[in-house]
């Protein structure tokens, strides 16, 4: 990542989601309520190619990675992965192949260890279900792994468990156990959130050089939409379960046309900028059983009748950077 | 009793040394940390988990219990001796001279109670009001904060998290505590919410005059709030200055790695490397600087001798070795 940094030639698609949406039925058995926790969602994951999602809490970002990584069915929607359709080859439950494939690195370092087992083993046990070497190898293997991540010597961290390691070291090891069956496509569900800033970088970084050596595809999930564009070739924001915007990172970040992105781009405290006030108030409108129309129209500060009805299909505003937003439909004076 | 000077602190916290007895041996987890904070000032308090921020507002408080204990200092508070006060003296001295709000403390509202209930119940343990009164002055709290006061009815369950911790800001200004601590208010909000609550305290703040303890891991978000920052680094603190000398230019090796932390949201996609290796063990601190294993200018007297905080420039003080008397780093 040097400046200035030209755009990299898409790699070739690894991993295809189209029109992905997610309901949960709540209430009682007869009750028709609904919570559209995801609707219509597509994104498309190249290697070497990393697309960040970003949103606040409840817009729907780690439902998308569930849905891929699939630990749920979605409601609809397709996952198109080596060519085919993997809801429809493999319906009841992915397949062995896929979930080595397309691997998830959580949030959370602490919870995503077991406590009771030495680092050894949680990168052994990947190795031995997914047969990647056999016997003696292993060892070798773990160490290669371990020194990948930037764990050295490899053997000191091998026979550790994991409350001796920090929450730095202990998300690189998420990331060596990811590794071990050799993945095409990452998603990395805020993986730095919970580490102390100073690491952070790190652990950014290291997701980067992965990138280039690997070639591997990865999804991106944060809140932090800086570091969504200092890791991201490519943008999705969203919104209430829905993608809003989408574009070239940097790109997008300077000339944001969504006003929620505007609004989001507004909230990061900047202490070089001048204070500015948020241009929009309220909260995340209630998932459960939505009005029609735009989910930001409640708190848009330029909001119209038509966006109360109808939501707008995606609209071009660039080299591809597209917005879900009527201030762009042709004939629309755009005025924010 | 109103003391007119002006350079008189609210707050003097004079090296005051907290330890947390484990098995293993004492953690110093704050190691003779001074500060002042003045009347209607905001001091930033600034450092990863461990560092011991959360634990000198726990002191300053008095919420410290076993395995933690305070091992030597002083805490003044307008000129009393706070670490010296009885269990009576700390009911009345808690609430309504320094009031909290913790990262969690919207989860710290009881649930069978109303909101108005809770804010109530603050006022009327420290004023001889009646209910009636108690409830209008809720009702304006809660406007303060920006919620409705239809609200004061409202169980905890039934607002969302951002107004749960508006309300818990509400409780904490009820009585008008001259001193506010907040640790990692709004970390647990999305930044929507929190630039709106982070204004609004603001807008208070600026109204009622009262000083602000400011707790985050955020320095971005410390600099746009505070007065002064305080850096802590393994139970320490490794600089304090005024806020925007410490963002414009920034002394400690281990404040400017933590500024190189950041991605930018403008210019061209620059590489940032954070700072190498982890925060420290505190059972087990690095000799000398403890800074040092991770610092970029380490030389070999610094794993030796301890710096001590030096005033640079006016008002801006640095512990580190670079900065000796005609040395610039």
């Amino acid at each position: 990542m040097t400046a200035p940094a030209p755009a990299p030639p898409p790699g070739p698609v690894a991993l295809e989601a189209k029109s992905l949406s997610k309901r949960f039925p709540i209430g009682g058995l007869f009750s028709k309520r609904e919570v559209h926790a995801l609707t219509d969602v597509s994104v498309t994951l190249r290697r070497g190619h990393v697309v960040s999602l970003v949103g606040e809490s409840g817009s729907g970002k780690s439902t998308t990675a569930r849905l891929i990584a699939r630990l749920m069915p979605p409601t609809a929607g397709e996952i198109f992965y080596g060519g085919k359709d993997v809801l429809k080859s493999e319906p009841s439950h992915a397949s062995l192949a896929y979930r080595g494939d397309v691997q998830m690195i959580f949030q959370d370092p602490f919870g995503s260890l077991n406590g009771s087992h030495t680092i050894q083993h949680h990168l052994e046990r990947p190795l031995r279900i997914h047969k990647k070497v056999r016997g003696e190898e292993i060892k070798d293997r773990v160490d290669e792994l371990l020194a990948t991540v930037g764990l050295n010597p490899p053997r000191d961290f091998a026979d550790k468990y994991p409350h001796q390691l920090s929450g730095g070291q202990r998300q690189r090891v998420a990331f060596a156990r990811a590794l071990a069956v050799e993945p095409t496509v990452v998603l990395a569900d805020e993986p730095i959130s919970m580490l102390d800033v100073s690491i952070r970088m790190g652990v950014l970084n290291l997701m980067e050089q992965l990138k280039e050596e690997r070639g591997l595809a990865y999804l991106y999930i944060t809140h932090d939409i800086a570091s969504a564009r200092y890791i991201g070739d490519e943008i999705v924001v969203m919104y209430a379960g829905r993608m809003v915007e989408s574009g070239p990172s940097v790109e997008l970040i300077a000339e944001p046309a969504h006003p929620y992105t505007k609004l989001l781009l507004s909230a990061v405290p900047n202490p070089k900028a001048a204070k500015r006030g948020v241009t929009a108030r309220g909260e995340i409108p209630s998932l459960i059983d939505p009005p029609p129309g735009c989910p930001f129209a409640a708190r848009c500060p330029a909001v119209m009748d038509v966006c109360r009805k109808v939501i707008p299909g995606p609209i071009v505003v660039g080299p591809n950077h597209w917005v879900r937003c009527h201030l762009y439909s042709p004939g629309a004076a755009v005025a924010v | 009793m109103v003391d007119e000077r002006p350079a008189a602190p609210l707050l003097r916290v004079a090296d005051l040394r907290v330890e947390y007895l484990t098995g293993a041996g004492p953690v110093k987890a704050v190691d003779g940390v001074s500060f002042e904070i003045a009347p209607g000032e905001v001091l930033g308090l600034a450092g990863e988990s461990g560092s011991g921020k959360s634990t000198i507002a726990h002191a300053v408080m008095r919420l410290l219990h076993p395995p933690a204990v305070i091992a030597g200092g002083s805490v003044e508070f307008q000129g009393r001796d706070v670490l010296a006060l009885s269990d009576r003296e700390l009911e009345e001295f808690r609430w309504d001279q320094i009031s909290m709000v913790f990262q969690s403390a919207m989860n710290s509202l009881n649930p069978v109670m109303t909101i108005g209930d809770q804010i109530v119940d603050a006022i009327r343990a420290h004023r001889p009001v009646s209910k009636n009164q108690a409830l209008e002055r809720a009702a304006e709290l809660l406007k303060a904060v920006g919620i409705e006061p239809e609200r004061l009815r409202a169980y905890p369950h039934q607002l969302s998290g951002g107004m749960r911790q508006r309300a818990v800001i509400a409780i904490a200004l009820a009585l008008e505590p001259p001193l506010m601590i907040m640790d990692e208010p709004t970390t647990a909000l999305d930044v929507v919410m929190q630039k709106e609550i982070m204004q609004q305290i603001e807008e208070l703040k600026n109204r009622l005059g009262f000083s602000i303890l400011f707790i985050t891991h955020d320095l971005s978000l410390l600099v746009e709030f505070s007065d002064r920052i305080a850096v802590m680094y393994a139970g320490e603190i490794v600089e304090i200055g005024p806020a925007h000398d410490i963002f414009g230019e920034p002394l400690h090796p281990y404040t400017r790695g933590l500024m190189n932390s950041f991605p930018s949201l403008d210019g061209a996609k620059t590489r940032l490397t954070g700072i190498p290796g982890s925060p420290p063990n505190m059972l087990n601190p690095p000799s000398g600087c403890r800074f040092h294993p991770r610092c970029p200018s380490v030389l070999p007297m610094h794993t030796q001798v301890r710096p001590t905080l030096r005033e640079v420039k006016p008002g801006h003080f640095v512990a580190c070795h670079l900065y000796r008397e005609g040395v610039e780093a």
